[in-house]
């Protein structure tokens, strides 16, 4: 433990301010209040041996307002979370952030149960979800979600949708069939080893009448219990008249049975229970981990998306404050917005002036500033000062509404996809099914004494056990192998589709580039260093940390380690800039504008607008009292690695292009970077949506990248939609696949991967397939004898897997794949 | 040999037993979190105890 570093969450410690703990016997250095009063409460509460027990560092406790909780005492917002137990007890799932090792499980469940009224507290690692019962006349939510973030954990209600519930009715009752027909086909199997022998040494035939009736009594419930999903699934295909692998399953299945048990009953001839047995429980596992990969997928993106409904504070005609939750919220309230808030829904400004971020609506990085009579769109942040605003439209016909609604259209106008290989899967086993009948009935007529044998023979080599498990084996291994990699697949067809694609679309803001501004570049005027400007601008904009300037100068000073100091006397001027006092002098720091107002003098010299325009850059101005002392240029920074996802796409010869809502200059600039050659700007949702049906019109299968609201439409149409980690709720629910981790070159990976499931998939059909081909005219005419005919099943179905596994490999950064989803976990 | 008519019906019996404590494990939700034991059995213990 480096002295360097926070005790509590392990971040570098402030050079400036000093926060102590004492904490087992000394006293701690901790990063920040947050940090202190955590720990403080850890300490006090007497469970000061979490820190010796723990193994890994906690997280920085999130900085919360009173106010946040205050939702969940609207009776309304509970009943979506809490379930009554009995009149007086209640119980809630929560999302729980910030667990990263076995100490904080202890940790929860010893602080939490201190609680008065709460009776118990399960904690499920590996979901990282709490289940909390309480007497509800004693406690209340609000308490035991403040005491989770006293303790330096966030949590949230977890809204059981009907989906995950379902999910996890059937995830239990097939794991009670795998793990059925697990222990009885090994008993089976054991008593088949006996069988084996008898065949080539010698069996009394009552020993080996009696082992077939044991296999058969044992064969019973795999078959008609543990199987019974897939004979019902091969019902439904006959029903609609849609042919699915569950028809060639049950076929196998049944036909191997039946003659079994017609070879028991009659004493003569050979038995495939176990190979019923294997065939069934090799299938039910496939199925079952492609199930669980599939979950957690479900589980770390329930941690990311959370659907609280935003608190707004209402001003009602005697002008009293209310809470009220947004969803409430009808045309003319008066709704006092402040700063860092979201604007609740579409509004008017009426009182005051300030600057909001309409990045996740319109995908323009830069703040825009508003008047009075101006008009807000719900979901933009306020960033300068509080303001008063009148709703103009409710929640429900705001545009973020609006967009959603075009997004869940555009969904079911997604391109038809057929899978292909299933399908002549399906009608190749058909075809084997009928042959196998016409050497029955040719040996009816003119072999009747090779009758039995030979139909068993053609009807065990026909069998398509390898050929159905040929594609659910490779895709739940693929499936496992992305999801640890945090790449989670919402829709399971879109591995097959992803080999498809032709053309693959950007979002710009977010996507391509980080979405945050960040330092360019800084020109000095007069005799200051860089890090004196730098810190000075700093410590103006300390105080509106929701601002991106604010947050770029942050980061930019956390970068060359210096500590953060703060202005006195800061005045905000809104849409315009800031003054303040740095040790004892006077400074402005804002837009151009601004700075000329405040010398009295024009500064074009010193900044012509016709270079920032070509830059699409963000300028800001630092100035004392006597002249401009910097200039300095924000712009969204690009990711690092979009320049090489990009060219990797293109040399593998797909098409890229941008649609950005964001201004023409910036688009240019990126496009210009990362080497795309077209582009589209200024579009709105419903323009990017038309672009995009140009392109499938043109014949190409898009795969669309975005993480802005006015991305979902397109995510949603696309034949594949890809939404970044950082992507709001409505976005990833639009996508087809989710990037937890927030890379961009999972793209290529996702890409790669797809292409080598439809490898493996291809290898096991054509084995399969081959298999089939090659031993059937042995069969017929009598070469293959049963018990080679049995082997030769499992054996075949044993390559498939096994090949399947292959992509279940972890090919690059190996110690990372697995940290990747757990810490997507821990931190989501 | 006769001894394989007594014995192979015992194991019949003891598959029923483990497939009845495969159906306990399920209905008691004893797979739905399978790594929180393995860390909760070293923290259990009482808080006071120094």
């Amino acid at each position: 433990m480096s002295t360097d570093n926070c005790f509590h969450c392990g971040l570098p410690l402030p050079t400036e301010d000093n926060y102590t703990v004492n904490i087992l016997g000394k006293q701690r250095a901790v990063c920040c209040p947050g940090c202190q009063a955590v720990a403080q409460v850890i300490v006090n509460g007497g469970f000061e041996r979490f820190y010796d027990k723990r193994t890994a560092k906690s997280q920085t406790p999130e900085t919360s307002t009173d106010h946040e909780l205050e939702i969940y005492s609207d009776p309304e917002v509970q009943s979506r979370f809490i379930r009554d137990i009995d009149e007086h007890t209640n119980e809630v799932t929560l999302n729980v952030k910030g667990i990263n090792c076995g100490a904080c499980l202890w940790l929860i469940e010893s602080c939490l149960a201190e609680v008065r009224g709460v009776e118990s507290v399960m904690v499920n690692y590996t979901t990282r979800r709490a289940l909390v019962t309480w007497d509800k006349d004693t406690t209340t939510l609000q308490r035991i979600l403040q005491k989770f973030r006293d303790i330096g954990f966030t949590a949230y209600p977890y809204e059981y949708r009907e989906g995950a519930t379902l999910l996890h009715g059937e995830r239990d009752q097939q794991l009670r069939r795998m793990g059925i027909s697990g222990v009885l086909g090994m008993q089976i199997m054991m008593i088949a080893v006996a069988l084996y022998f008898g065949k080539t040494s010698g069996i009394a035939q009552n020993y080996e009448l009696f082992f077939e009736w044991i296999s058969m009594l044992l064969a019973l419930p795999i078959v008609f219990y543990c199987a019974q999903p897939f004979f019902r699934g091969a019902w439904r295909s006959i029903i609609h008249k849609q042919p699915s692998v569950d028809l060639p399953v049950s076929l196998g299945i049944g036909i191997a049975f039946a003659a079994s048990v017609w070879a028991t009953i009659t004493a003569t001839g050979d038995t495939y229970f176990e190979a019923v047995a294997m065939f069934v429980f090799l299938l039910l596992a496939v199925r079952y981990f492609e199930l669980v990969a599939r979950e957690r997928g479900l589980d770390a993106v329930s941690h990311i998306q959370n659907s609280i409904p935003t608190l707004s504070t209402r001003i009602d005609e005697q002008g009293n404050l209310l809470q009220t939750p947004a969803t409430r919220l009808k045309v003319n309230d008066h709704v006092l917005v402040g700063v860092g808030a979201r604007i609740p829904t579409d509004a008017v400004l009426v009182e005051g002036a300030t600057a909001v971020d309409e990045s996740v609506i319109s995908g323009e990085s830069d703040p825009v500033s508003k008047q009075v009579n101006d008009e807000l769109v719900g979901g933009s942040i306020n960033l300068d000062s509080p303001i008063t605003i009148r709703v103009t439209r409710t929640h429900d016909h705001s545009t973020v509404s609006t967009i959603a609604y075009l997004a869940e259209r555009a969904q079911s106008a997604k391109p038809r996809f057929v899978q292909l290989v299933d399908r002549i899967a399906v009608w190749f086993v058909i075809g084997v099914i009928l042959v196998a009948a016409v050497v029955a009935a040719y040996c009816w007529w003119y072999a009747p004494e090779r009758l039995l044998t030979t139909v068993i023979v053609v009807l065990v080599i026909a069998c398509p056990c390898a050929l159905s498990l040929a594609t659910p084996a490779a895709i739940s291994a693929s499936v496992g192998a992305l999801t640890r990699r945090g790449i989670v697949l919402l829709r399971g067809d879109c591995l097959e589709k992803l080999t498809q694609i032709s053309h693959v679309v950007f979002d710009k803001t977010g996507t391509l580039t980080k979405g945050e501004l960040a330092i360019d570049e800084i020109d000095l005027y007069g005799s200051y260093s860089e890090m004196e400007v730098l810190s000075i601008a700093g410590a103006l904009e300390a105080s509106s940390t929701a601002h991106p300037i604010s947050q770029a100068l942050v980061k930019a000073l956390k970068d060359k380690n210096n500590g953060l100091r703060a202005a006195q006397k800061v005045v905000h001027t809104a849409g315009g800039g800031v003054t303040g006092t740095v040790l004892d002098k006077s400074y402005h720091f804002g837009s151009q504008q601004f700075i000329e107002e405040k010398l009295g003098k024009e500064v074009a010299e010193a900044c012509s607008t016709s270079q920032q325009r070509k830059k699409g850059t963000t300028v800001s101005l630092l100035a004392n009292e006597t002249g401009v002392m910097a200039r300095f240029h924000f712009s969204d920074e690009l990711r690092p690695e979009a320049k090489e996802v990009v060219t990797q796409l293109k040399a593998e010869g797909k098409k890229t292009s941008i649609l950005s809502g964001d201004r023409h200059q910036a688009v240019t600039k990126v496009a210009a970077a990362v080497g795309i050659s077209e582009y589209h700007a200024q579009l709105s949702p419903q323009q990017k949506l038309d672009q995009l049906r140009h392109y499938h019109a043109d014949g190409e299968s898009v795969l669309a990248v975005g993480d802005g609201v006015n991305d979902a439409p397109i995510l949603g149409a696309a034949l594949v939609g890809v939404a970044m980690g950082s992507a709001v709720d409505l976005t990833q629910a639009a996508g087809d696949v989710v990037s937890l981790n927030d890379r961009l070159t999972d793209l290529n990976y996702l890409l790669k991967q797809a292409e080598k499931t439809r490898r493996i998939i291809m290898q096991n059909f054509i084995w399969a397939l081959g298999y089939n081909v090659l031993a059937l005219p042995l069969g017929i005419v009598g070469l293959v004898p049963p018990w080679v005919a049995v082997i030769g099943m499992s054996l075949s179905s044993l390559i498939v897997v096994t090949n399947a596994l292959r992509l279940s490999k972890r090919q690059t950064s190996p110690a990372r794949d697995l940290g990747d989803i757990n810490e997507s976990l821990a931190y989501a | 040999m006769d001894i394989i008519y007594l014995l192979l019906p015992l194991s019949l019996v003891l598959v029923i037993v483990i497939v009845w404590a495969i159906l306990w494990a399920v209905k008691s939700r004893q797979f739905d979190d399978l790594e929180g034991p393995a860390h909760r059995i070293l923290m259990d213990d009482d808080k006071n105890d120094e």
